[in-house]
């Protein structure tokens, strides 16, 4: 070697040595004090990045929740069917404590026969302060079953909400004691003993009876003597649903005392096998019933349509609801159900496999047409598997955002499939004022950089501040939770149905606020995205409105009439008889405070029947203590409506108990806070004279 | 016609190049040289012949995903997809359609990066190198980078506007970004002149849809149903043009007939599914690594070298075409009329329907002296195409063999001149008449014949035979 070239390798080697010390020296000094910024502390990051103003921003906390959760698939090595497509996830305050808990569903061994029981579902309270305890235990819903679909609801109506657990194998239902226990009911609800590959799983009231029914996909017809092996390439892969038999949904309908009785035949149910996975139901039609949607993996969607009595007809091709643009069945997988476009008509997202867009099916009334690439709804999402799925307002700008969540179900697919890797990150699609989505996760912060192979997804304000946070489920590792930490002075408002006459959840129910000239639209929902459960509580994002106009309630009330609709106009200060409260921004369940009532009134006119009394009462300023009843007979509608009771829950929610005619009251819960303002003032200012209060047609 | 795409040239193109090829006498030695090397060899197994026809390269293992000593089948395709390649690469170092296929097949053995640069290095080499872009365009459209796959496969598109492969995909990407006029544009460039491209014309459907022009999107549906009025895709598009003009009864008419075909398609990928082979992908890929590698040394006149290609093609694929019509051509012109027949003969089995196919078996039967087999396919192709006079003529011609039934030669002749009223047909039919004794019958064709024909000697050598055998 010459010379020159020792000399050269020596000064590479002195520059090497010196850049690694730099960098190491860089590493460990200690910033001073001095240097480092001080963000407010509601801001401070635990990453440490402070969010942009306005930026959609989410934290990945799920380091510091205590949450220590890890799901199981159940693999062998074998590659069973019902491996991959484990689980769902449930977002619901089991206890009433007015926090959201979080229920994980896990696989379990396959072969041989689960005797593991440390390997169960496991139930999170929610402890505030985004610490979460394991309560499985104590609460009794470790089933040990391998799980893939759930869903919660107050199926007797006794004020907690239960749980349905569907399996590969028997599905469990759970009634909630009442006194943060559970008893698995299984048995003596008429559900137990039947083997199968359960899927999705969908609460809602058939036929108006108060009774909320089950709706369950079935996958597939599958057992493990009937495993396939599969390879691609020369590696080992996954079966897909079609190589074995379609199997058709189950319905189950609520008898009213505590069973149910398997009607999936005579309710036109059982007329169509498929392979489904993520269910909902929603009145698409707007015609005043619960609908049902299925999601078929590889095959054609199914939309059930109700006739009002509780039959069913699959009209899934002709709605438009069946296939996407393309007219091709695609690998179906979770649905979500929202009108993303304010139009007042449910729109629904469903998410599909790789190789194949996500279908954005917009409602047009009461057909669909896919949405898709006019409106760039997940079309980066091309490669990749999608999951769980959910429309949200993130930013309470008024547009309800998507998220979706990604993962492959072959860890090795990356050796046959370059596109795509068993673990990718999650996608948060922004909606824009065009009503285009944009592909915002790359902005998002830390929490949409996490690299997983998820599932089921779940979006519920986890710490009561107004915001939309994320659960995800990840496939044979720990779940993901995203703190929702965007920077923003918008408004929102959080509305929850408690239903007296009709189903204790409200499902079915639509809600829409009107403000800041804009009218949003939702529906309870309960069971939904990729085989899960979550969002009871509905959430608005107002933007800068200071003024809630009106809401309005429809709900799934046959009995009474197919109309039944409560109006509310908040800002109308012409014949006061009542009055909703609003809070301003000091809600800290935390510190135990009790939020300052500024203002909380109903009026109250109906329309359609001029004899409507109108009873004039005004709180005044003065706080109201948590459980005051302000008035129990604040006013009256004579035959047409009754208001029973108006009162502040232990959370510092409004509560408002009004009851139709000769029916058991109906509650309507809501929760306002506003960052910057006052309501008092906002509304004063107001003077404009026109009915609010409307109750029609009972 | 640019040099990539003569590469890409359809088979019928390459068999015309073949036959000219053949015509030359360097076919005439390579015909011999491959007789001697292959031809009576016995049929192998596919993935056995491997070891005999590429030894040469070692696999690059590092390159290739899985396990490097695999042995199973899929193992061995693999290893030979990328070994035909690499031998390419080797032989043509500048070549952009070997370094083309080399990173395809890198790309198939999710080596991306080594793929991606092997694409852009034949960029580098010709930025017109239209399969480059085309590829750079596909893996951009499954990654889901609809700018970046618009961007090369509008360049494939502009290089090449009559591929066939490039239209529809740029489309898809111009309409994933929500450019669905872009895309219309694109289309219907290509579509006025491809009138039975049934996939552009679907996809210009599908463009006109999210335009909101249904009318459009009607039209272009029903001009794919005129063609193929078995197609789901233009049954479905129609179905949903018709529900977004407010046509409601006429949609449900439409989608009542998809939904129908819909079900039956069901059952047939069930059950394709059940007949899946493992190995499909990986065949495939060497399958194509072959024809890529044949397509290219042909096109540099190395025909011999082309040849082991188109045979391991032929051994490794039991369906595909161009590899035996190119065979059946090149054998064909070096007379080694036994190996033609036999592969001409796959080709009948996979074209069973065409009556062609059987008339050039029969034909090539007769030159291999197998008469039997010969006039089996001619009678195939007679069943087929009844109003052709080819395959009478040329039945004709065998029974005019000895101990065969020389009347029935006649009227097979008369069949062949009824049909096409040629000089030739009128030759074979003189000869017939000939044959059977039918001096005057025979004249008076023969006669026919040199009116049509007066330069051909053998003609009127025949009708100069005929003439004197007539006389008293």
């Amino acid at each position: 070697m010459t010379r020159t070239g020792l000399l050269g390798i020596v000064a590479v080697l002195v520059l090497v040595v010196g850049a690694g010390l730099a960098i190491a020296l860089r590493r460990t000094a200690p910033k001073q004090d001095s240097e480092l910024p001080r963000p407010s502390s509601d801001l401070l990051t635990p990453g440490g990045a402070s969010p942009p103003p306005g930026q959609i921003w989410f934290d990945d906390v799920s380091a510091t929740t205590r949450i220590d959760f890890v799901h199981h698939d159940g693999s062998t090595g074998k590659k069973y069917l019902v491996e991959p497509v484990s689980a769902g996830l449930a977002l619901f305050d089991y206890d009433g404590d007015g926090l959201i808990d979080i229920y994980f569903l896990s696989g379990a061994p396959l072969f041989p026969a689960p005797a593991d029981s440390a390997i169960t579902n496991r139930l999170y309270h929610n402890e505030g302060n985004w610490q979460f305890r394991d309560v499985t235990e104590e609460a009794g819903v470790g089933d040990p079953g391998f799980g893939l679909g759930v869903a919660a609801a107050d199926y007797d109506n006794d004020g907690d909400m239960d749980l349905l657990v569907a399996n590969f194998g028997s599905d469990v239902l759970y009634r909630n004691n009442g006194d943060g226990t559970f008893t698995d009911v299984s048995e003596e609800a008429g559900l137990k003993g039947e083997f199968r590959v359960g899927a999705g799983v969908a609460w809602f009231d058939r036929d108006g009876d108060g009774d909320l029914d089950l709706l369950l996909a079935t996958y597939t017809q599958f057992r493990l003597d009937q495993h396939l092996p599969r390879m691609i390439d020369g590696f080992p892969c996954y079966a897909g649903p079609l190589d074995y038999k379609p199997a058709p949904s189950i319905l189950l309908d609520n008898r009213g005392d505590g069973t149910y009785a398997d009607v999936s035949a005579e309710a036109g149910i059982a007329s169509a096998a498929g392979n489904g996975m993520g269910v909902i139901s929603a009145d698409y039609d707007q015609d005043g019933d619960a609908d049902l949607f299925v999601l078929n993996d590889e095959m054609p969607n199914f939309l059930f349509e109700n006739d009002g009595k509780g039959n069913f007809q699959e009209v899934g091709l002709l709605r438009g609801f069946a296939f996407s643009a393309l007219g091709k069945p695609l690998g179906n997988m979770g649905v979500d159900c929202a009108d993303y476009d304010n139009d007042g008509w449910l729109d629904l997202f469903v998410t599909t496999y790789s190789n194949e867009m996500p279908t954005l099916f917009r409602n047009r009334r009461g057909m669909f047409e896919d949405a898709t690439l006019p409106a760039g709804a997940g079309t980066t999402t091309l490669p990749h598997v999608k999951w769980g799925t959910a429309f949200a307002d993130f930013d309470h700008d008024g547009r309800r955002d998507l998220f979706i969540a990604q993962g492959h179900l072959d860890e090795e697919v990356h050796r046959w499939r370059p596109a795509t890797t068993y673990r990718v990150q999650n996608q948060l699609l922004r909606n824009l004022p065009s009503g285009r989505f944009t592909d915002i996760s790359a902005e998002c912060g830390p929490g949409l950089r996490v690299t997983e192979s998820s599932r089921g997804t779940g979006l519920d304000d986890l710490d009561n501040d107004g915001d939309v946070d994320i659960v995800v489920l990840n496939i044979a590792t720990a779940p993901t939770i995203l703190k929702n930490n965007t920077r923003s002075n918008q408004r929102w408002t959080e509305i929850q149905l408690v239903g007296t006459a009709s189903n204790r959840d409200g499902a079915g129910a639509r809600v829409s606020v009107a403000a800041g000239g804009t009218t949003q639209w939702a529906e309870v929902h309960l069971g939904r995205g990729y085989q899960s459960h979550h969002g009871t509580r509905l959430h608005f994002g107002l933007k800068q409105a200071e003024i809630i106009d009106r809401i309005e309630v429809h709900c799934l009330l046959p009995r009474l009439a197919r109309d039944a609709v409560l109006l509310i106009d908040v800002h109308d200060l012409g014949p006061v008889v009542g009055e909703l409260r609003f809070f301003d921004g000091c809600i800290r369940r935390q510190d135990h405070e009790v939020p300052r009532v500024h203002l909380m009134r109903c009026s109250s006119v109906d329309a359609d029947h001029a004899r409507a009394r109108l009873a004039h009462h005004r709180i005044g300023d003065d706080p109201i203590a948590v459980g005051h009843v302000v008035n129990v007979n604040l006013f009256e509608l004579d035959d047409v409506g009754r208001a029973h009771q108006v009162r502040i829950d232990r959370h510092g929610a409004l509560v408002v108990e009004v009851g139709f005619g000769d029916c058991r009251p109906m509650d309507l819960r809501l929760q306002d806070k506003t960052l910057h303002g006052s309501w008092l003032d906002s509304v004063r200012r107001r003077d404009r004279k026109r009915p609010a209060f409307k109750v029609g047609n009972c | 016609m640019s040099k990539s795409a003569r590469v890409r040239a359809k088979p019928r193109r390459l068999v015309w190049l073949g036959a000219s090829l053949g015509c030359g006498l360097s076919a005439i030695a390579f015909v011999v040289w491959v007789v001697s090397r292959w031809f009576l060899s016995a049929p192998v197994d596919p993935l056995e012949l491997h070891s005999k026809t590429s030894p040469t390269l070692p696999v690059s293992t590092s390159l290739i995903s899985g396990d490097p000593s695999d042995d199973s089948p899929t193992g061995r395709l693999r290893a030979e997809a990328l070994a035909t390649a690499q031998e390419l690469v080797r032989e043509l170092p500048q070549n952009p359609h070997a370094i083309c296929l080399l990173g395809t097949v890198h790309h198939r053995n999710s080596n991306e990066r080594e793929a991606i640069r092997l694409w852009e290095q034949c960029l580098a080499i010709d930025s017109n190198f239209a399969d480059a872009h085309h590829a750079l365009g596909l893996w951009a459209l499954q990654k889901g980078d609809f700018d970046l796959a618009a961007k090369h496969l509008l360049q494939a598109f502009r290089i090449d506007p009559n591929w066939e492969e490039v239209p529809v995909p740029l489309a898809q990407a111009l309409c994933n970004q929500g450019q669905a006029k872009q895309a219309i544009e694109v289309l219907e460039v290509y579509a006025r002149s491809h009138l039975d491209a049934a996939e552009a014309w679907i996809q210009l459907g599908r463009a006109h849809q999210q335009a909101e022009q249904f009318a459009d999107a009607q039209r272009c549906f029903e001009h794919v149903l005129e063609r193929t009025p078995d197609s789901d895709d233009a049954i479905y598009g129609i179905a949903l043009a018709l529900r977004a003009q407010g046509k409601t009864k006429e949609a449900q008419v439409r989608f009542e007939q998809f939904w129908q075909r819909s079900q039956q398609h069901d059952q047939a990928v069930r059950s394709q599914r059940a007949a899946r082979r493992d190995d499909d992908r990986l065949l495939s890929l060497a399958v194509q690594a072959h024809l890529t590698a044949a397509r290219v040394l042909q096109l540099h006149g190395r025909a011999q070298d082309a040849c082991r290609h188109w045979e391991r093609v032929v051994a490794l694929d039991p369906a595909e075409r161009e590899s035996r019509e190119m065979l059946v051509t090149l054998h064909s012109s070096g007379q080694n009329w036994k190996r033609a027949a036999a592969v001409q003969k796959q080709l009948c089995q996979l074209t069973p329907n065409d009556p062609a196919a059987w008339i050039r078996h029969g034909r090539l039967s007769l030159q291999n002296r197998d008469f039997a087999e010969a006039q089996d396919a001619l009678q195939r192709a007679i069943e087929l195409a009844p109003d052709r006079a080819e395959g009478y003529a040329l039945l004709a011609q065998v029974e005019m063999l000895p101990g065969r039934d020389s009347s029935r030669a006649v009227e097979l002749a008369r069949r062949a001149v009824e049909a096409d009223p040629s000089a030739a047909n009128h030759y074979i039919l003189g000869t017939a008449h000939w044959h059977a004794g039918n001096i005057d019958d025979s004249r008076v064709s023969l006669q026919r014949a040199v009116a049509l024909e007066p330069d051909n000697a053998e003609f009127r050598d025949s009708y100069s035979q005929v003439l004197r055998s007539s006389r008293p």
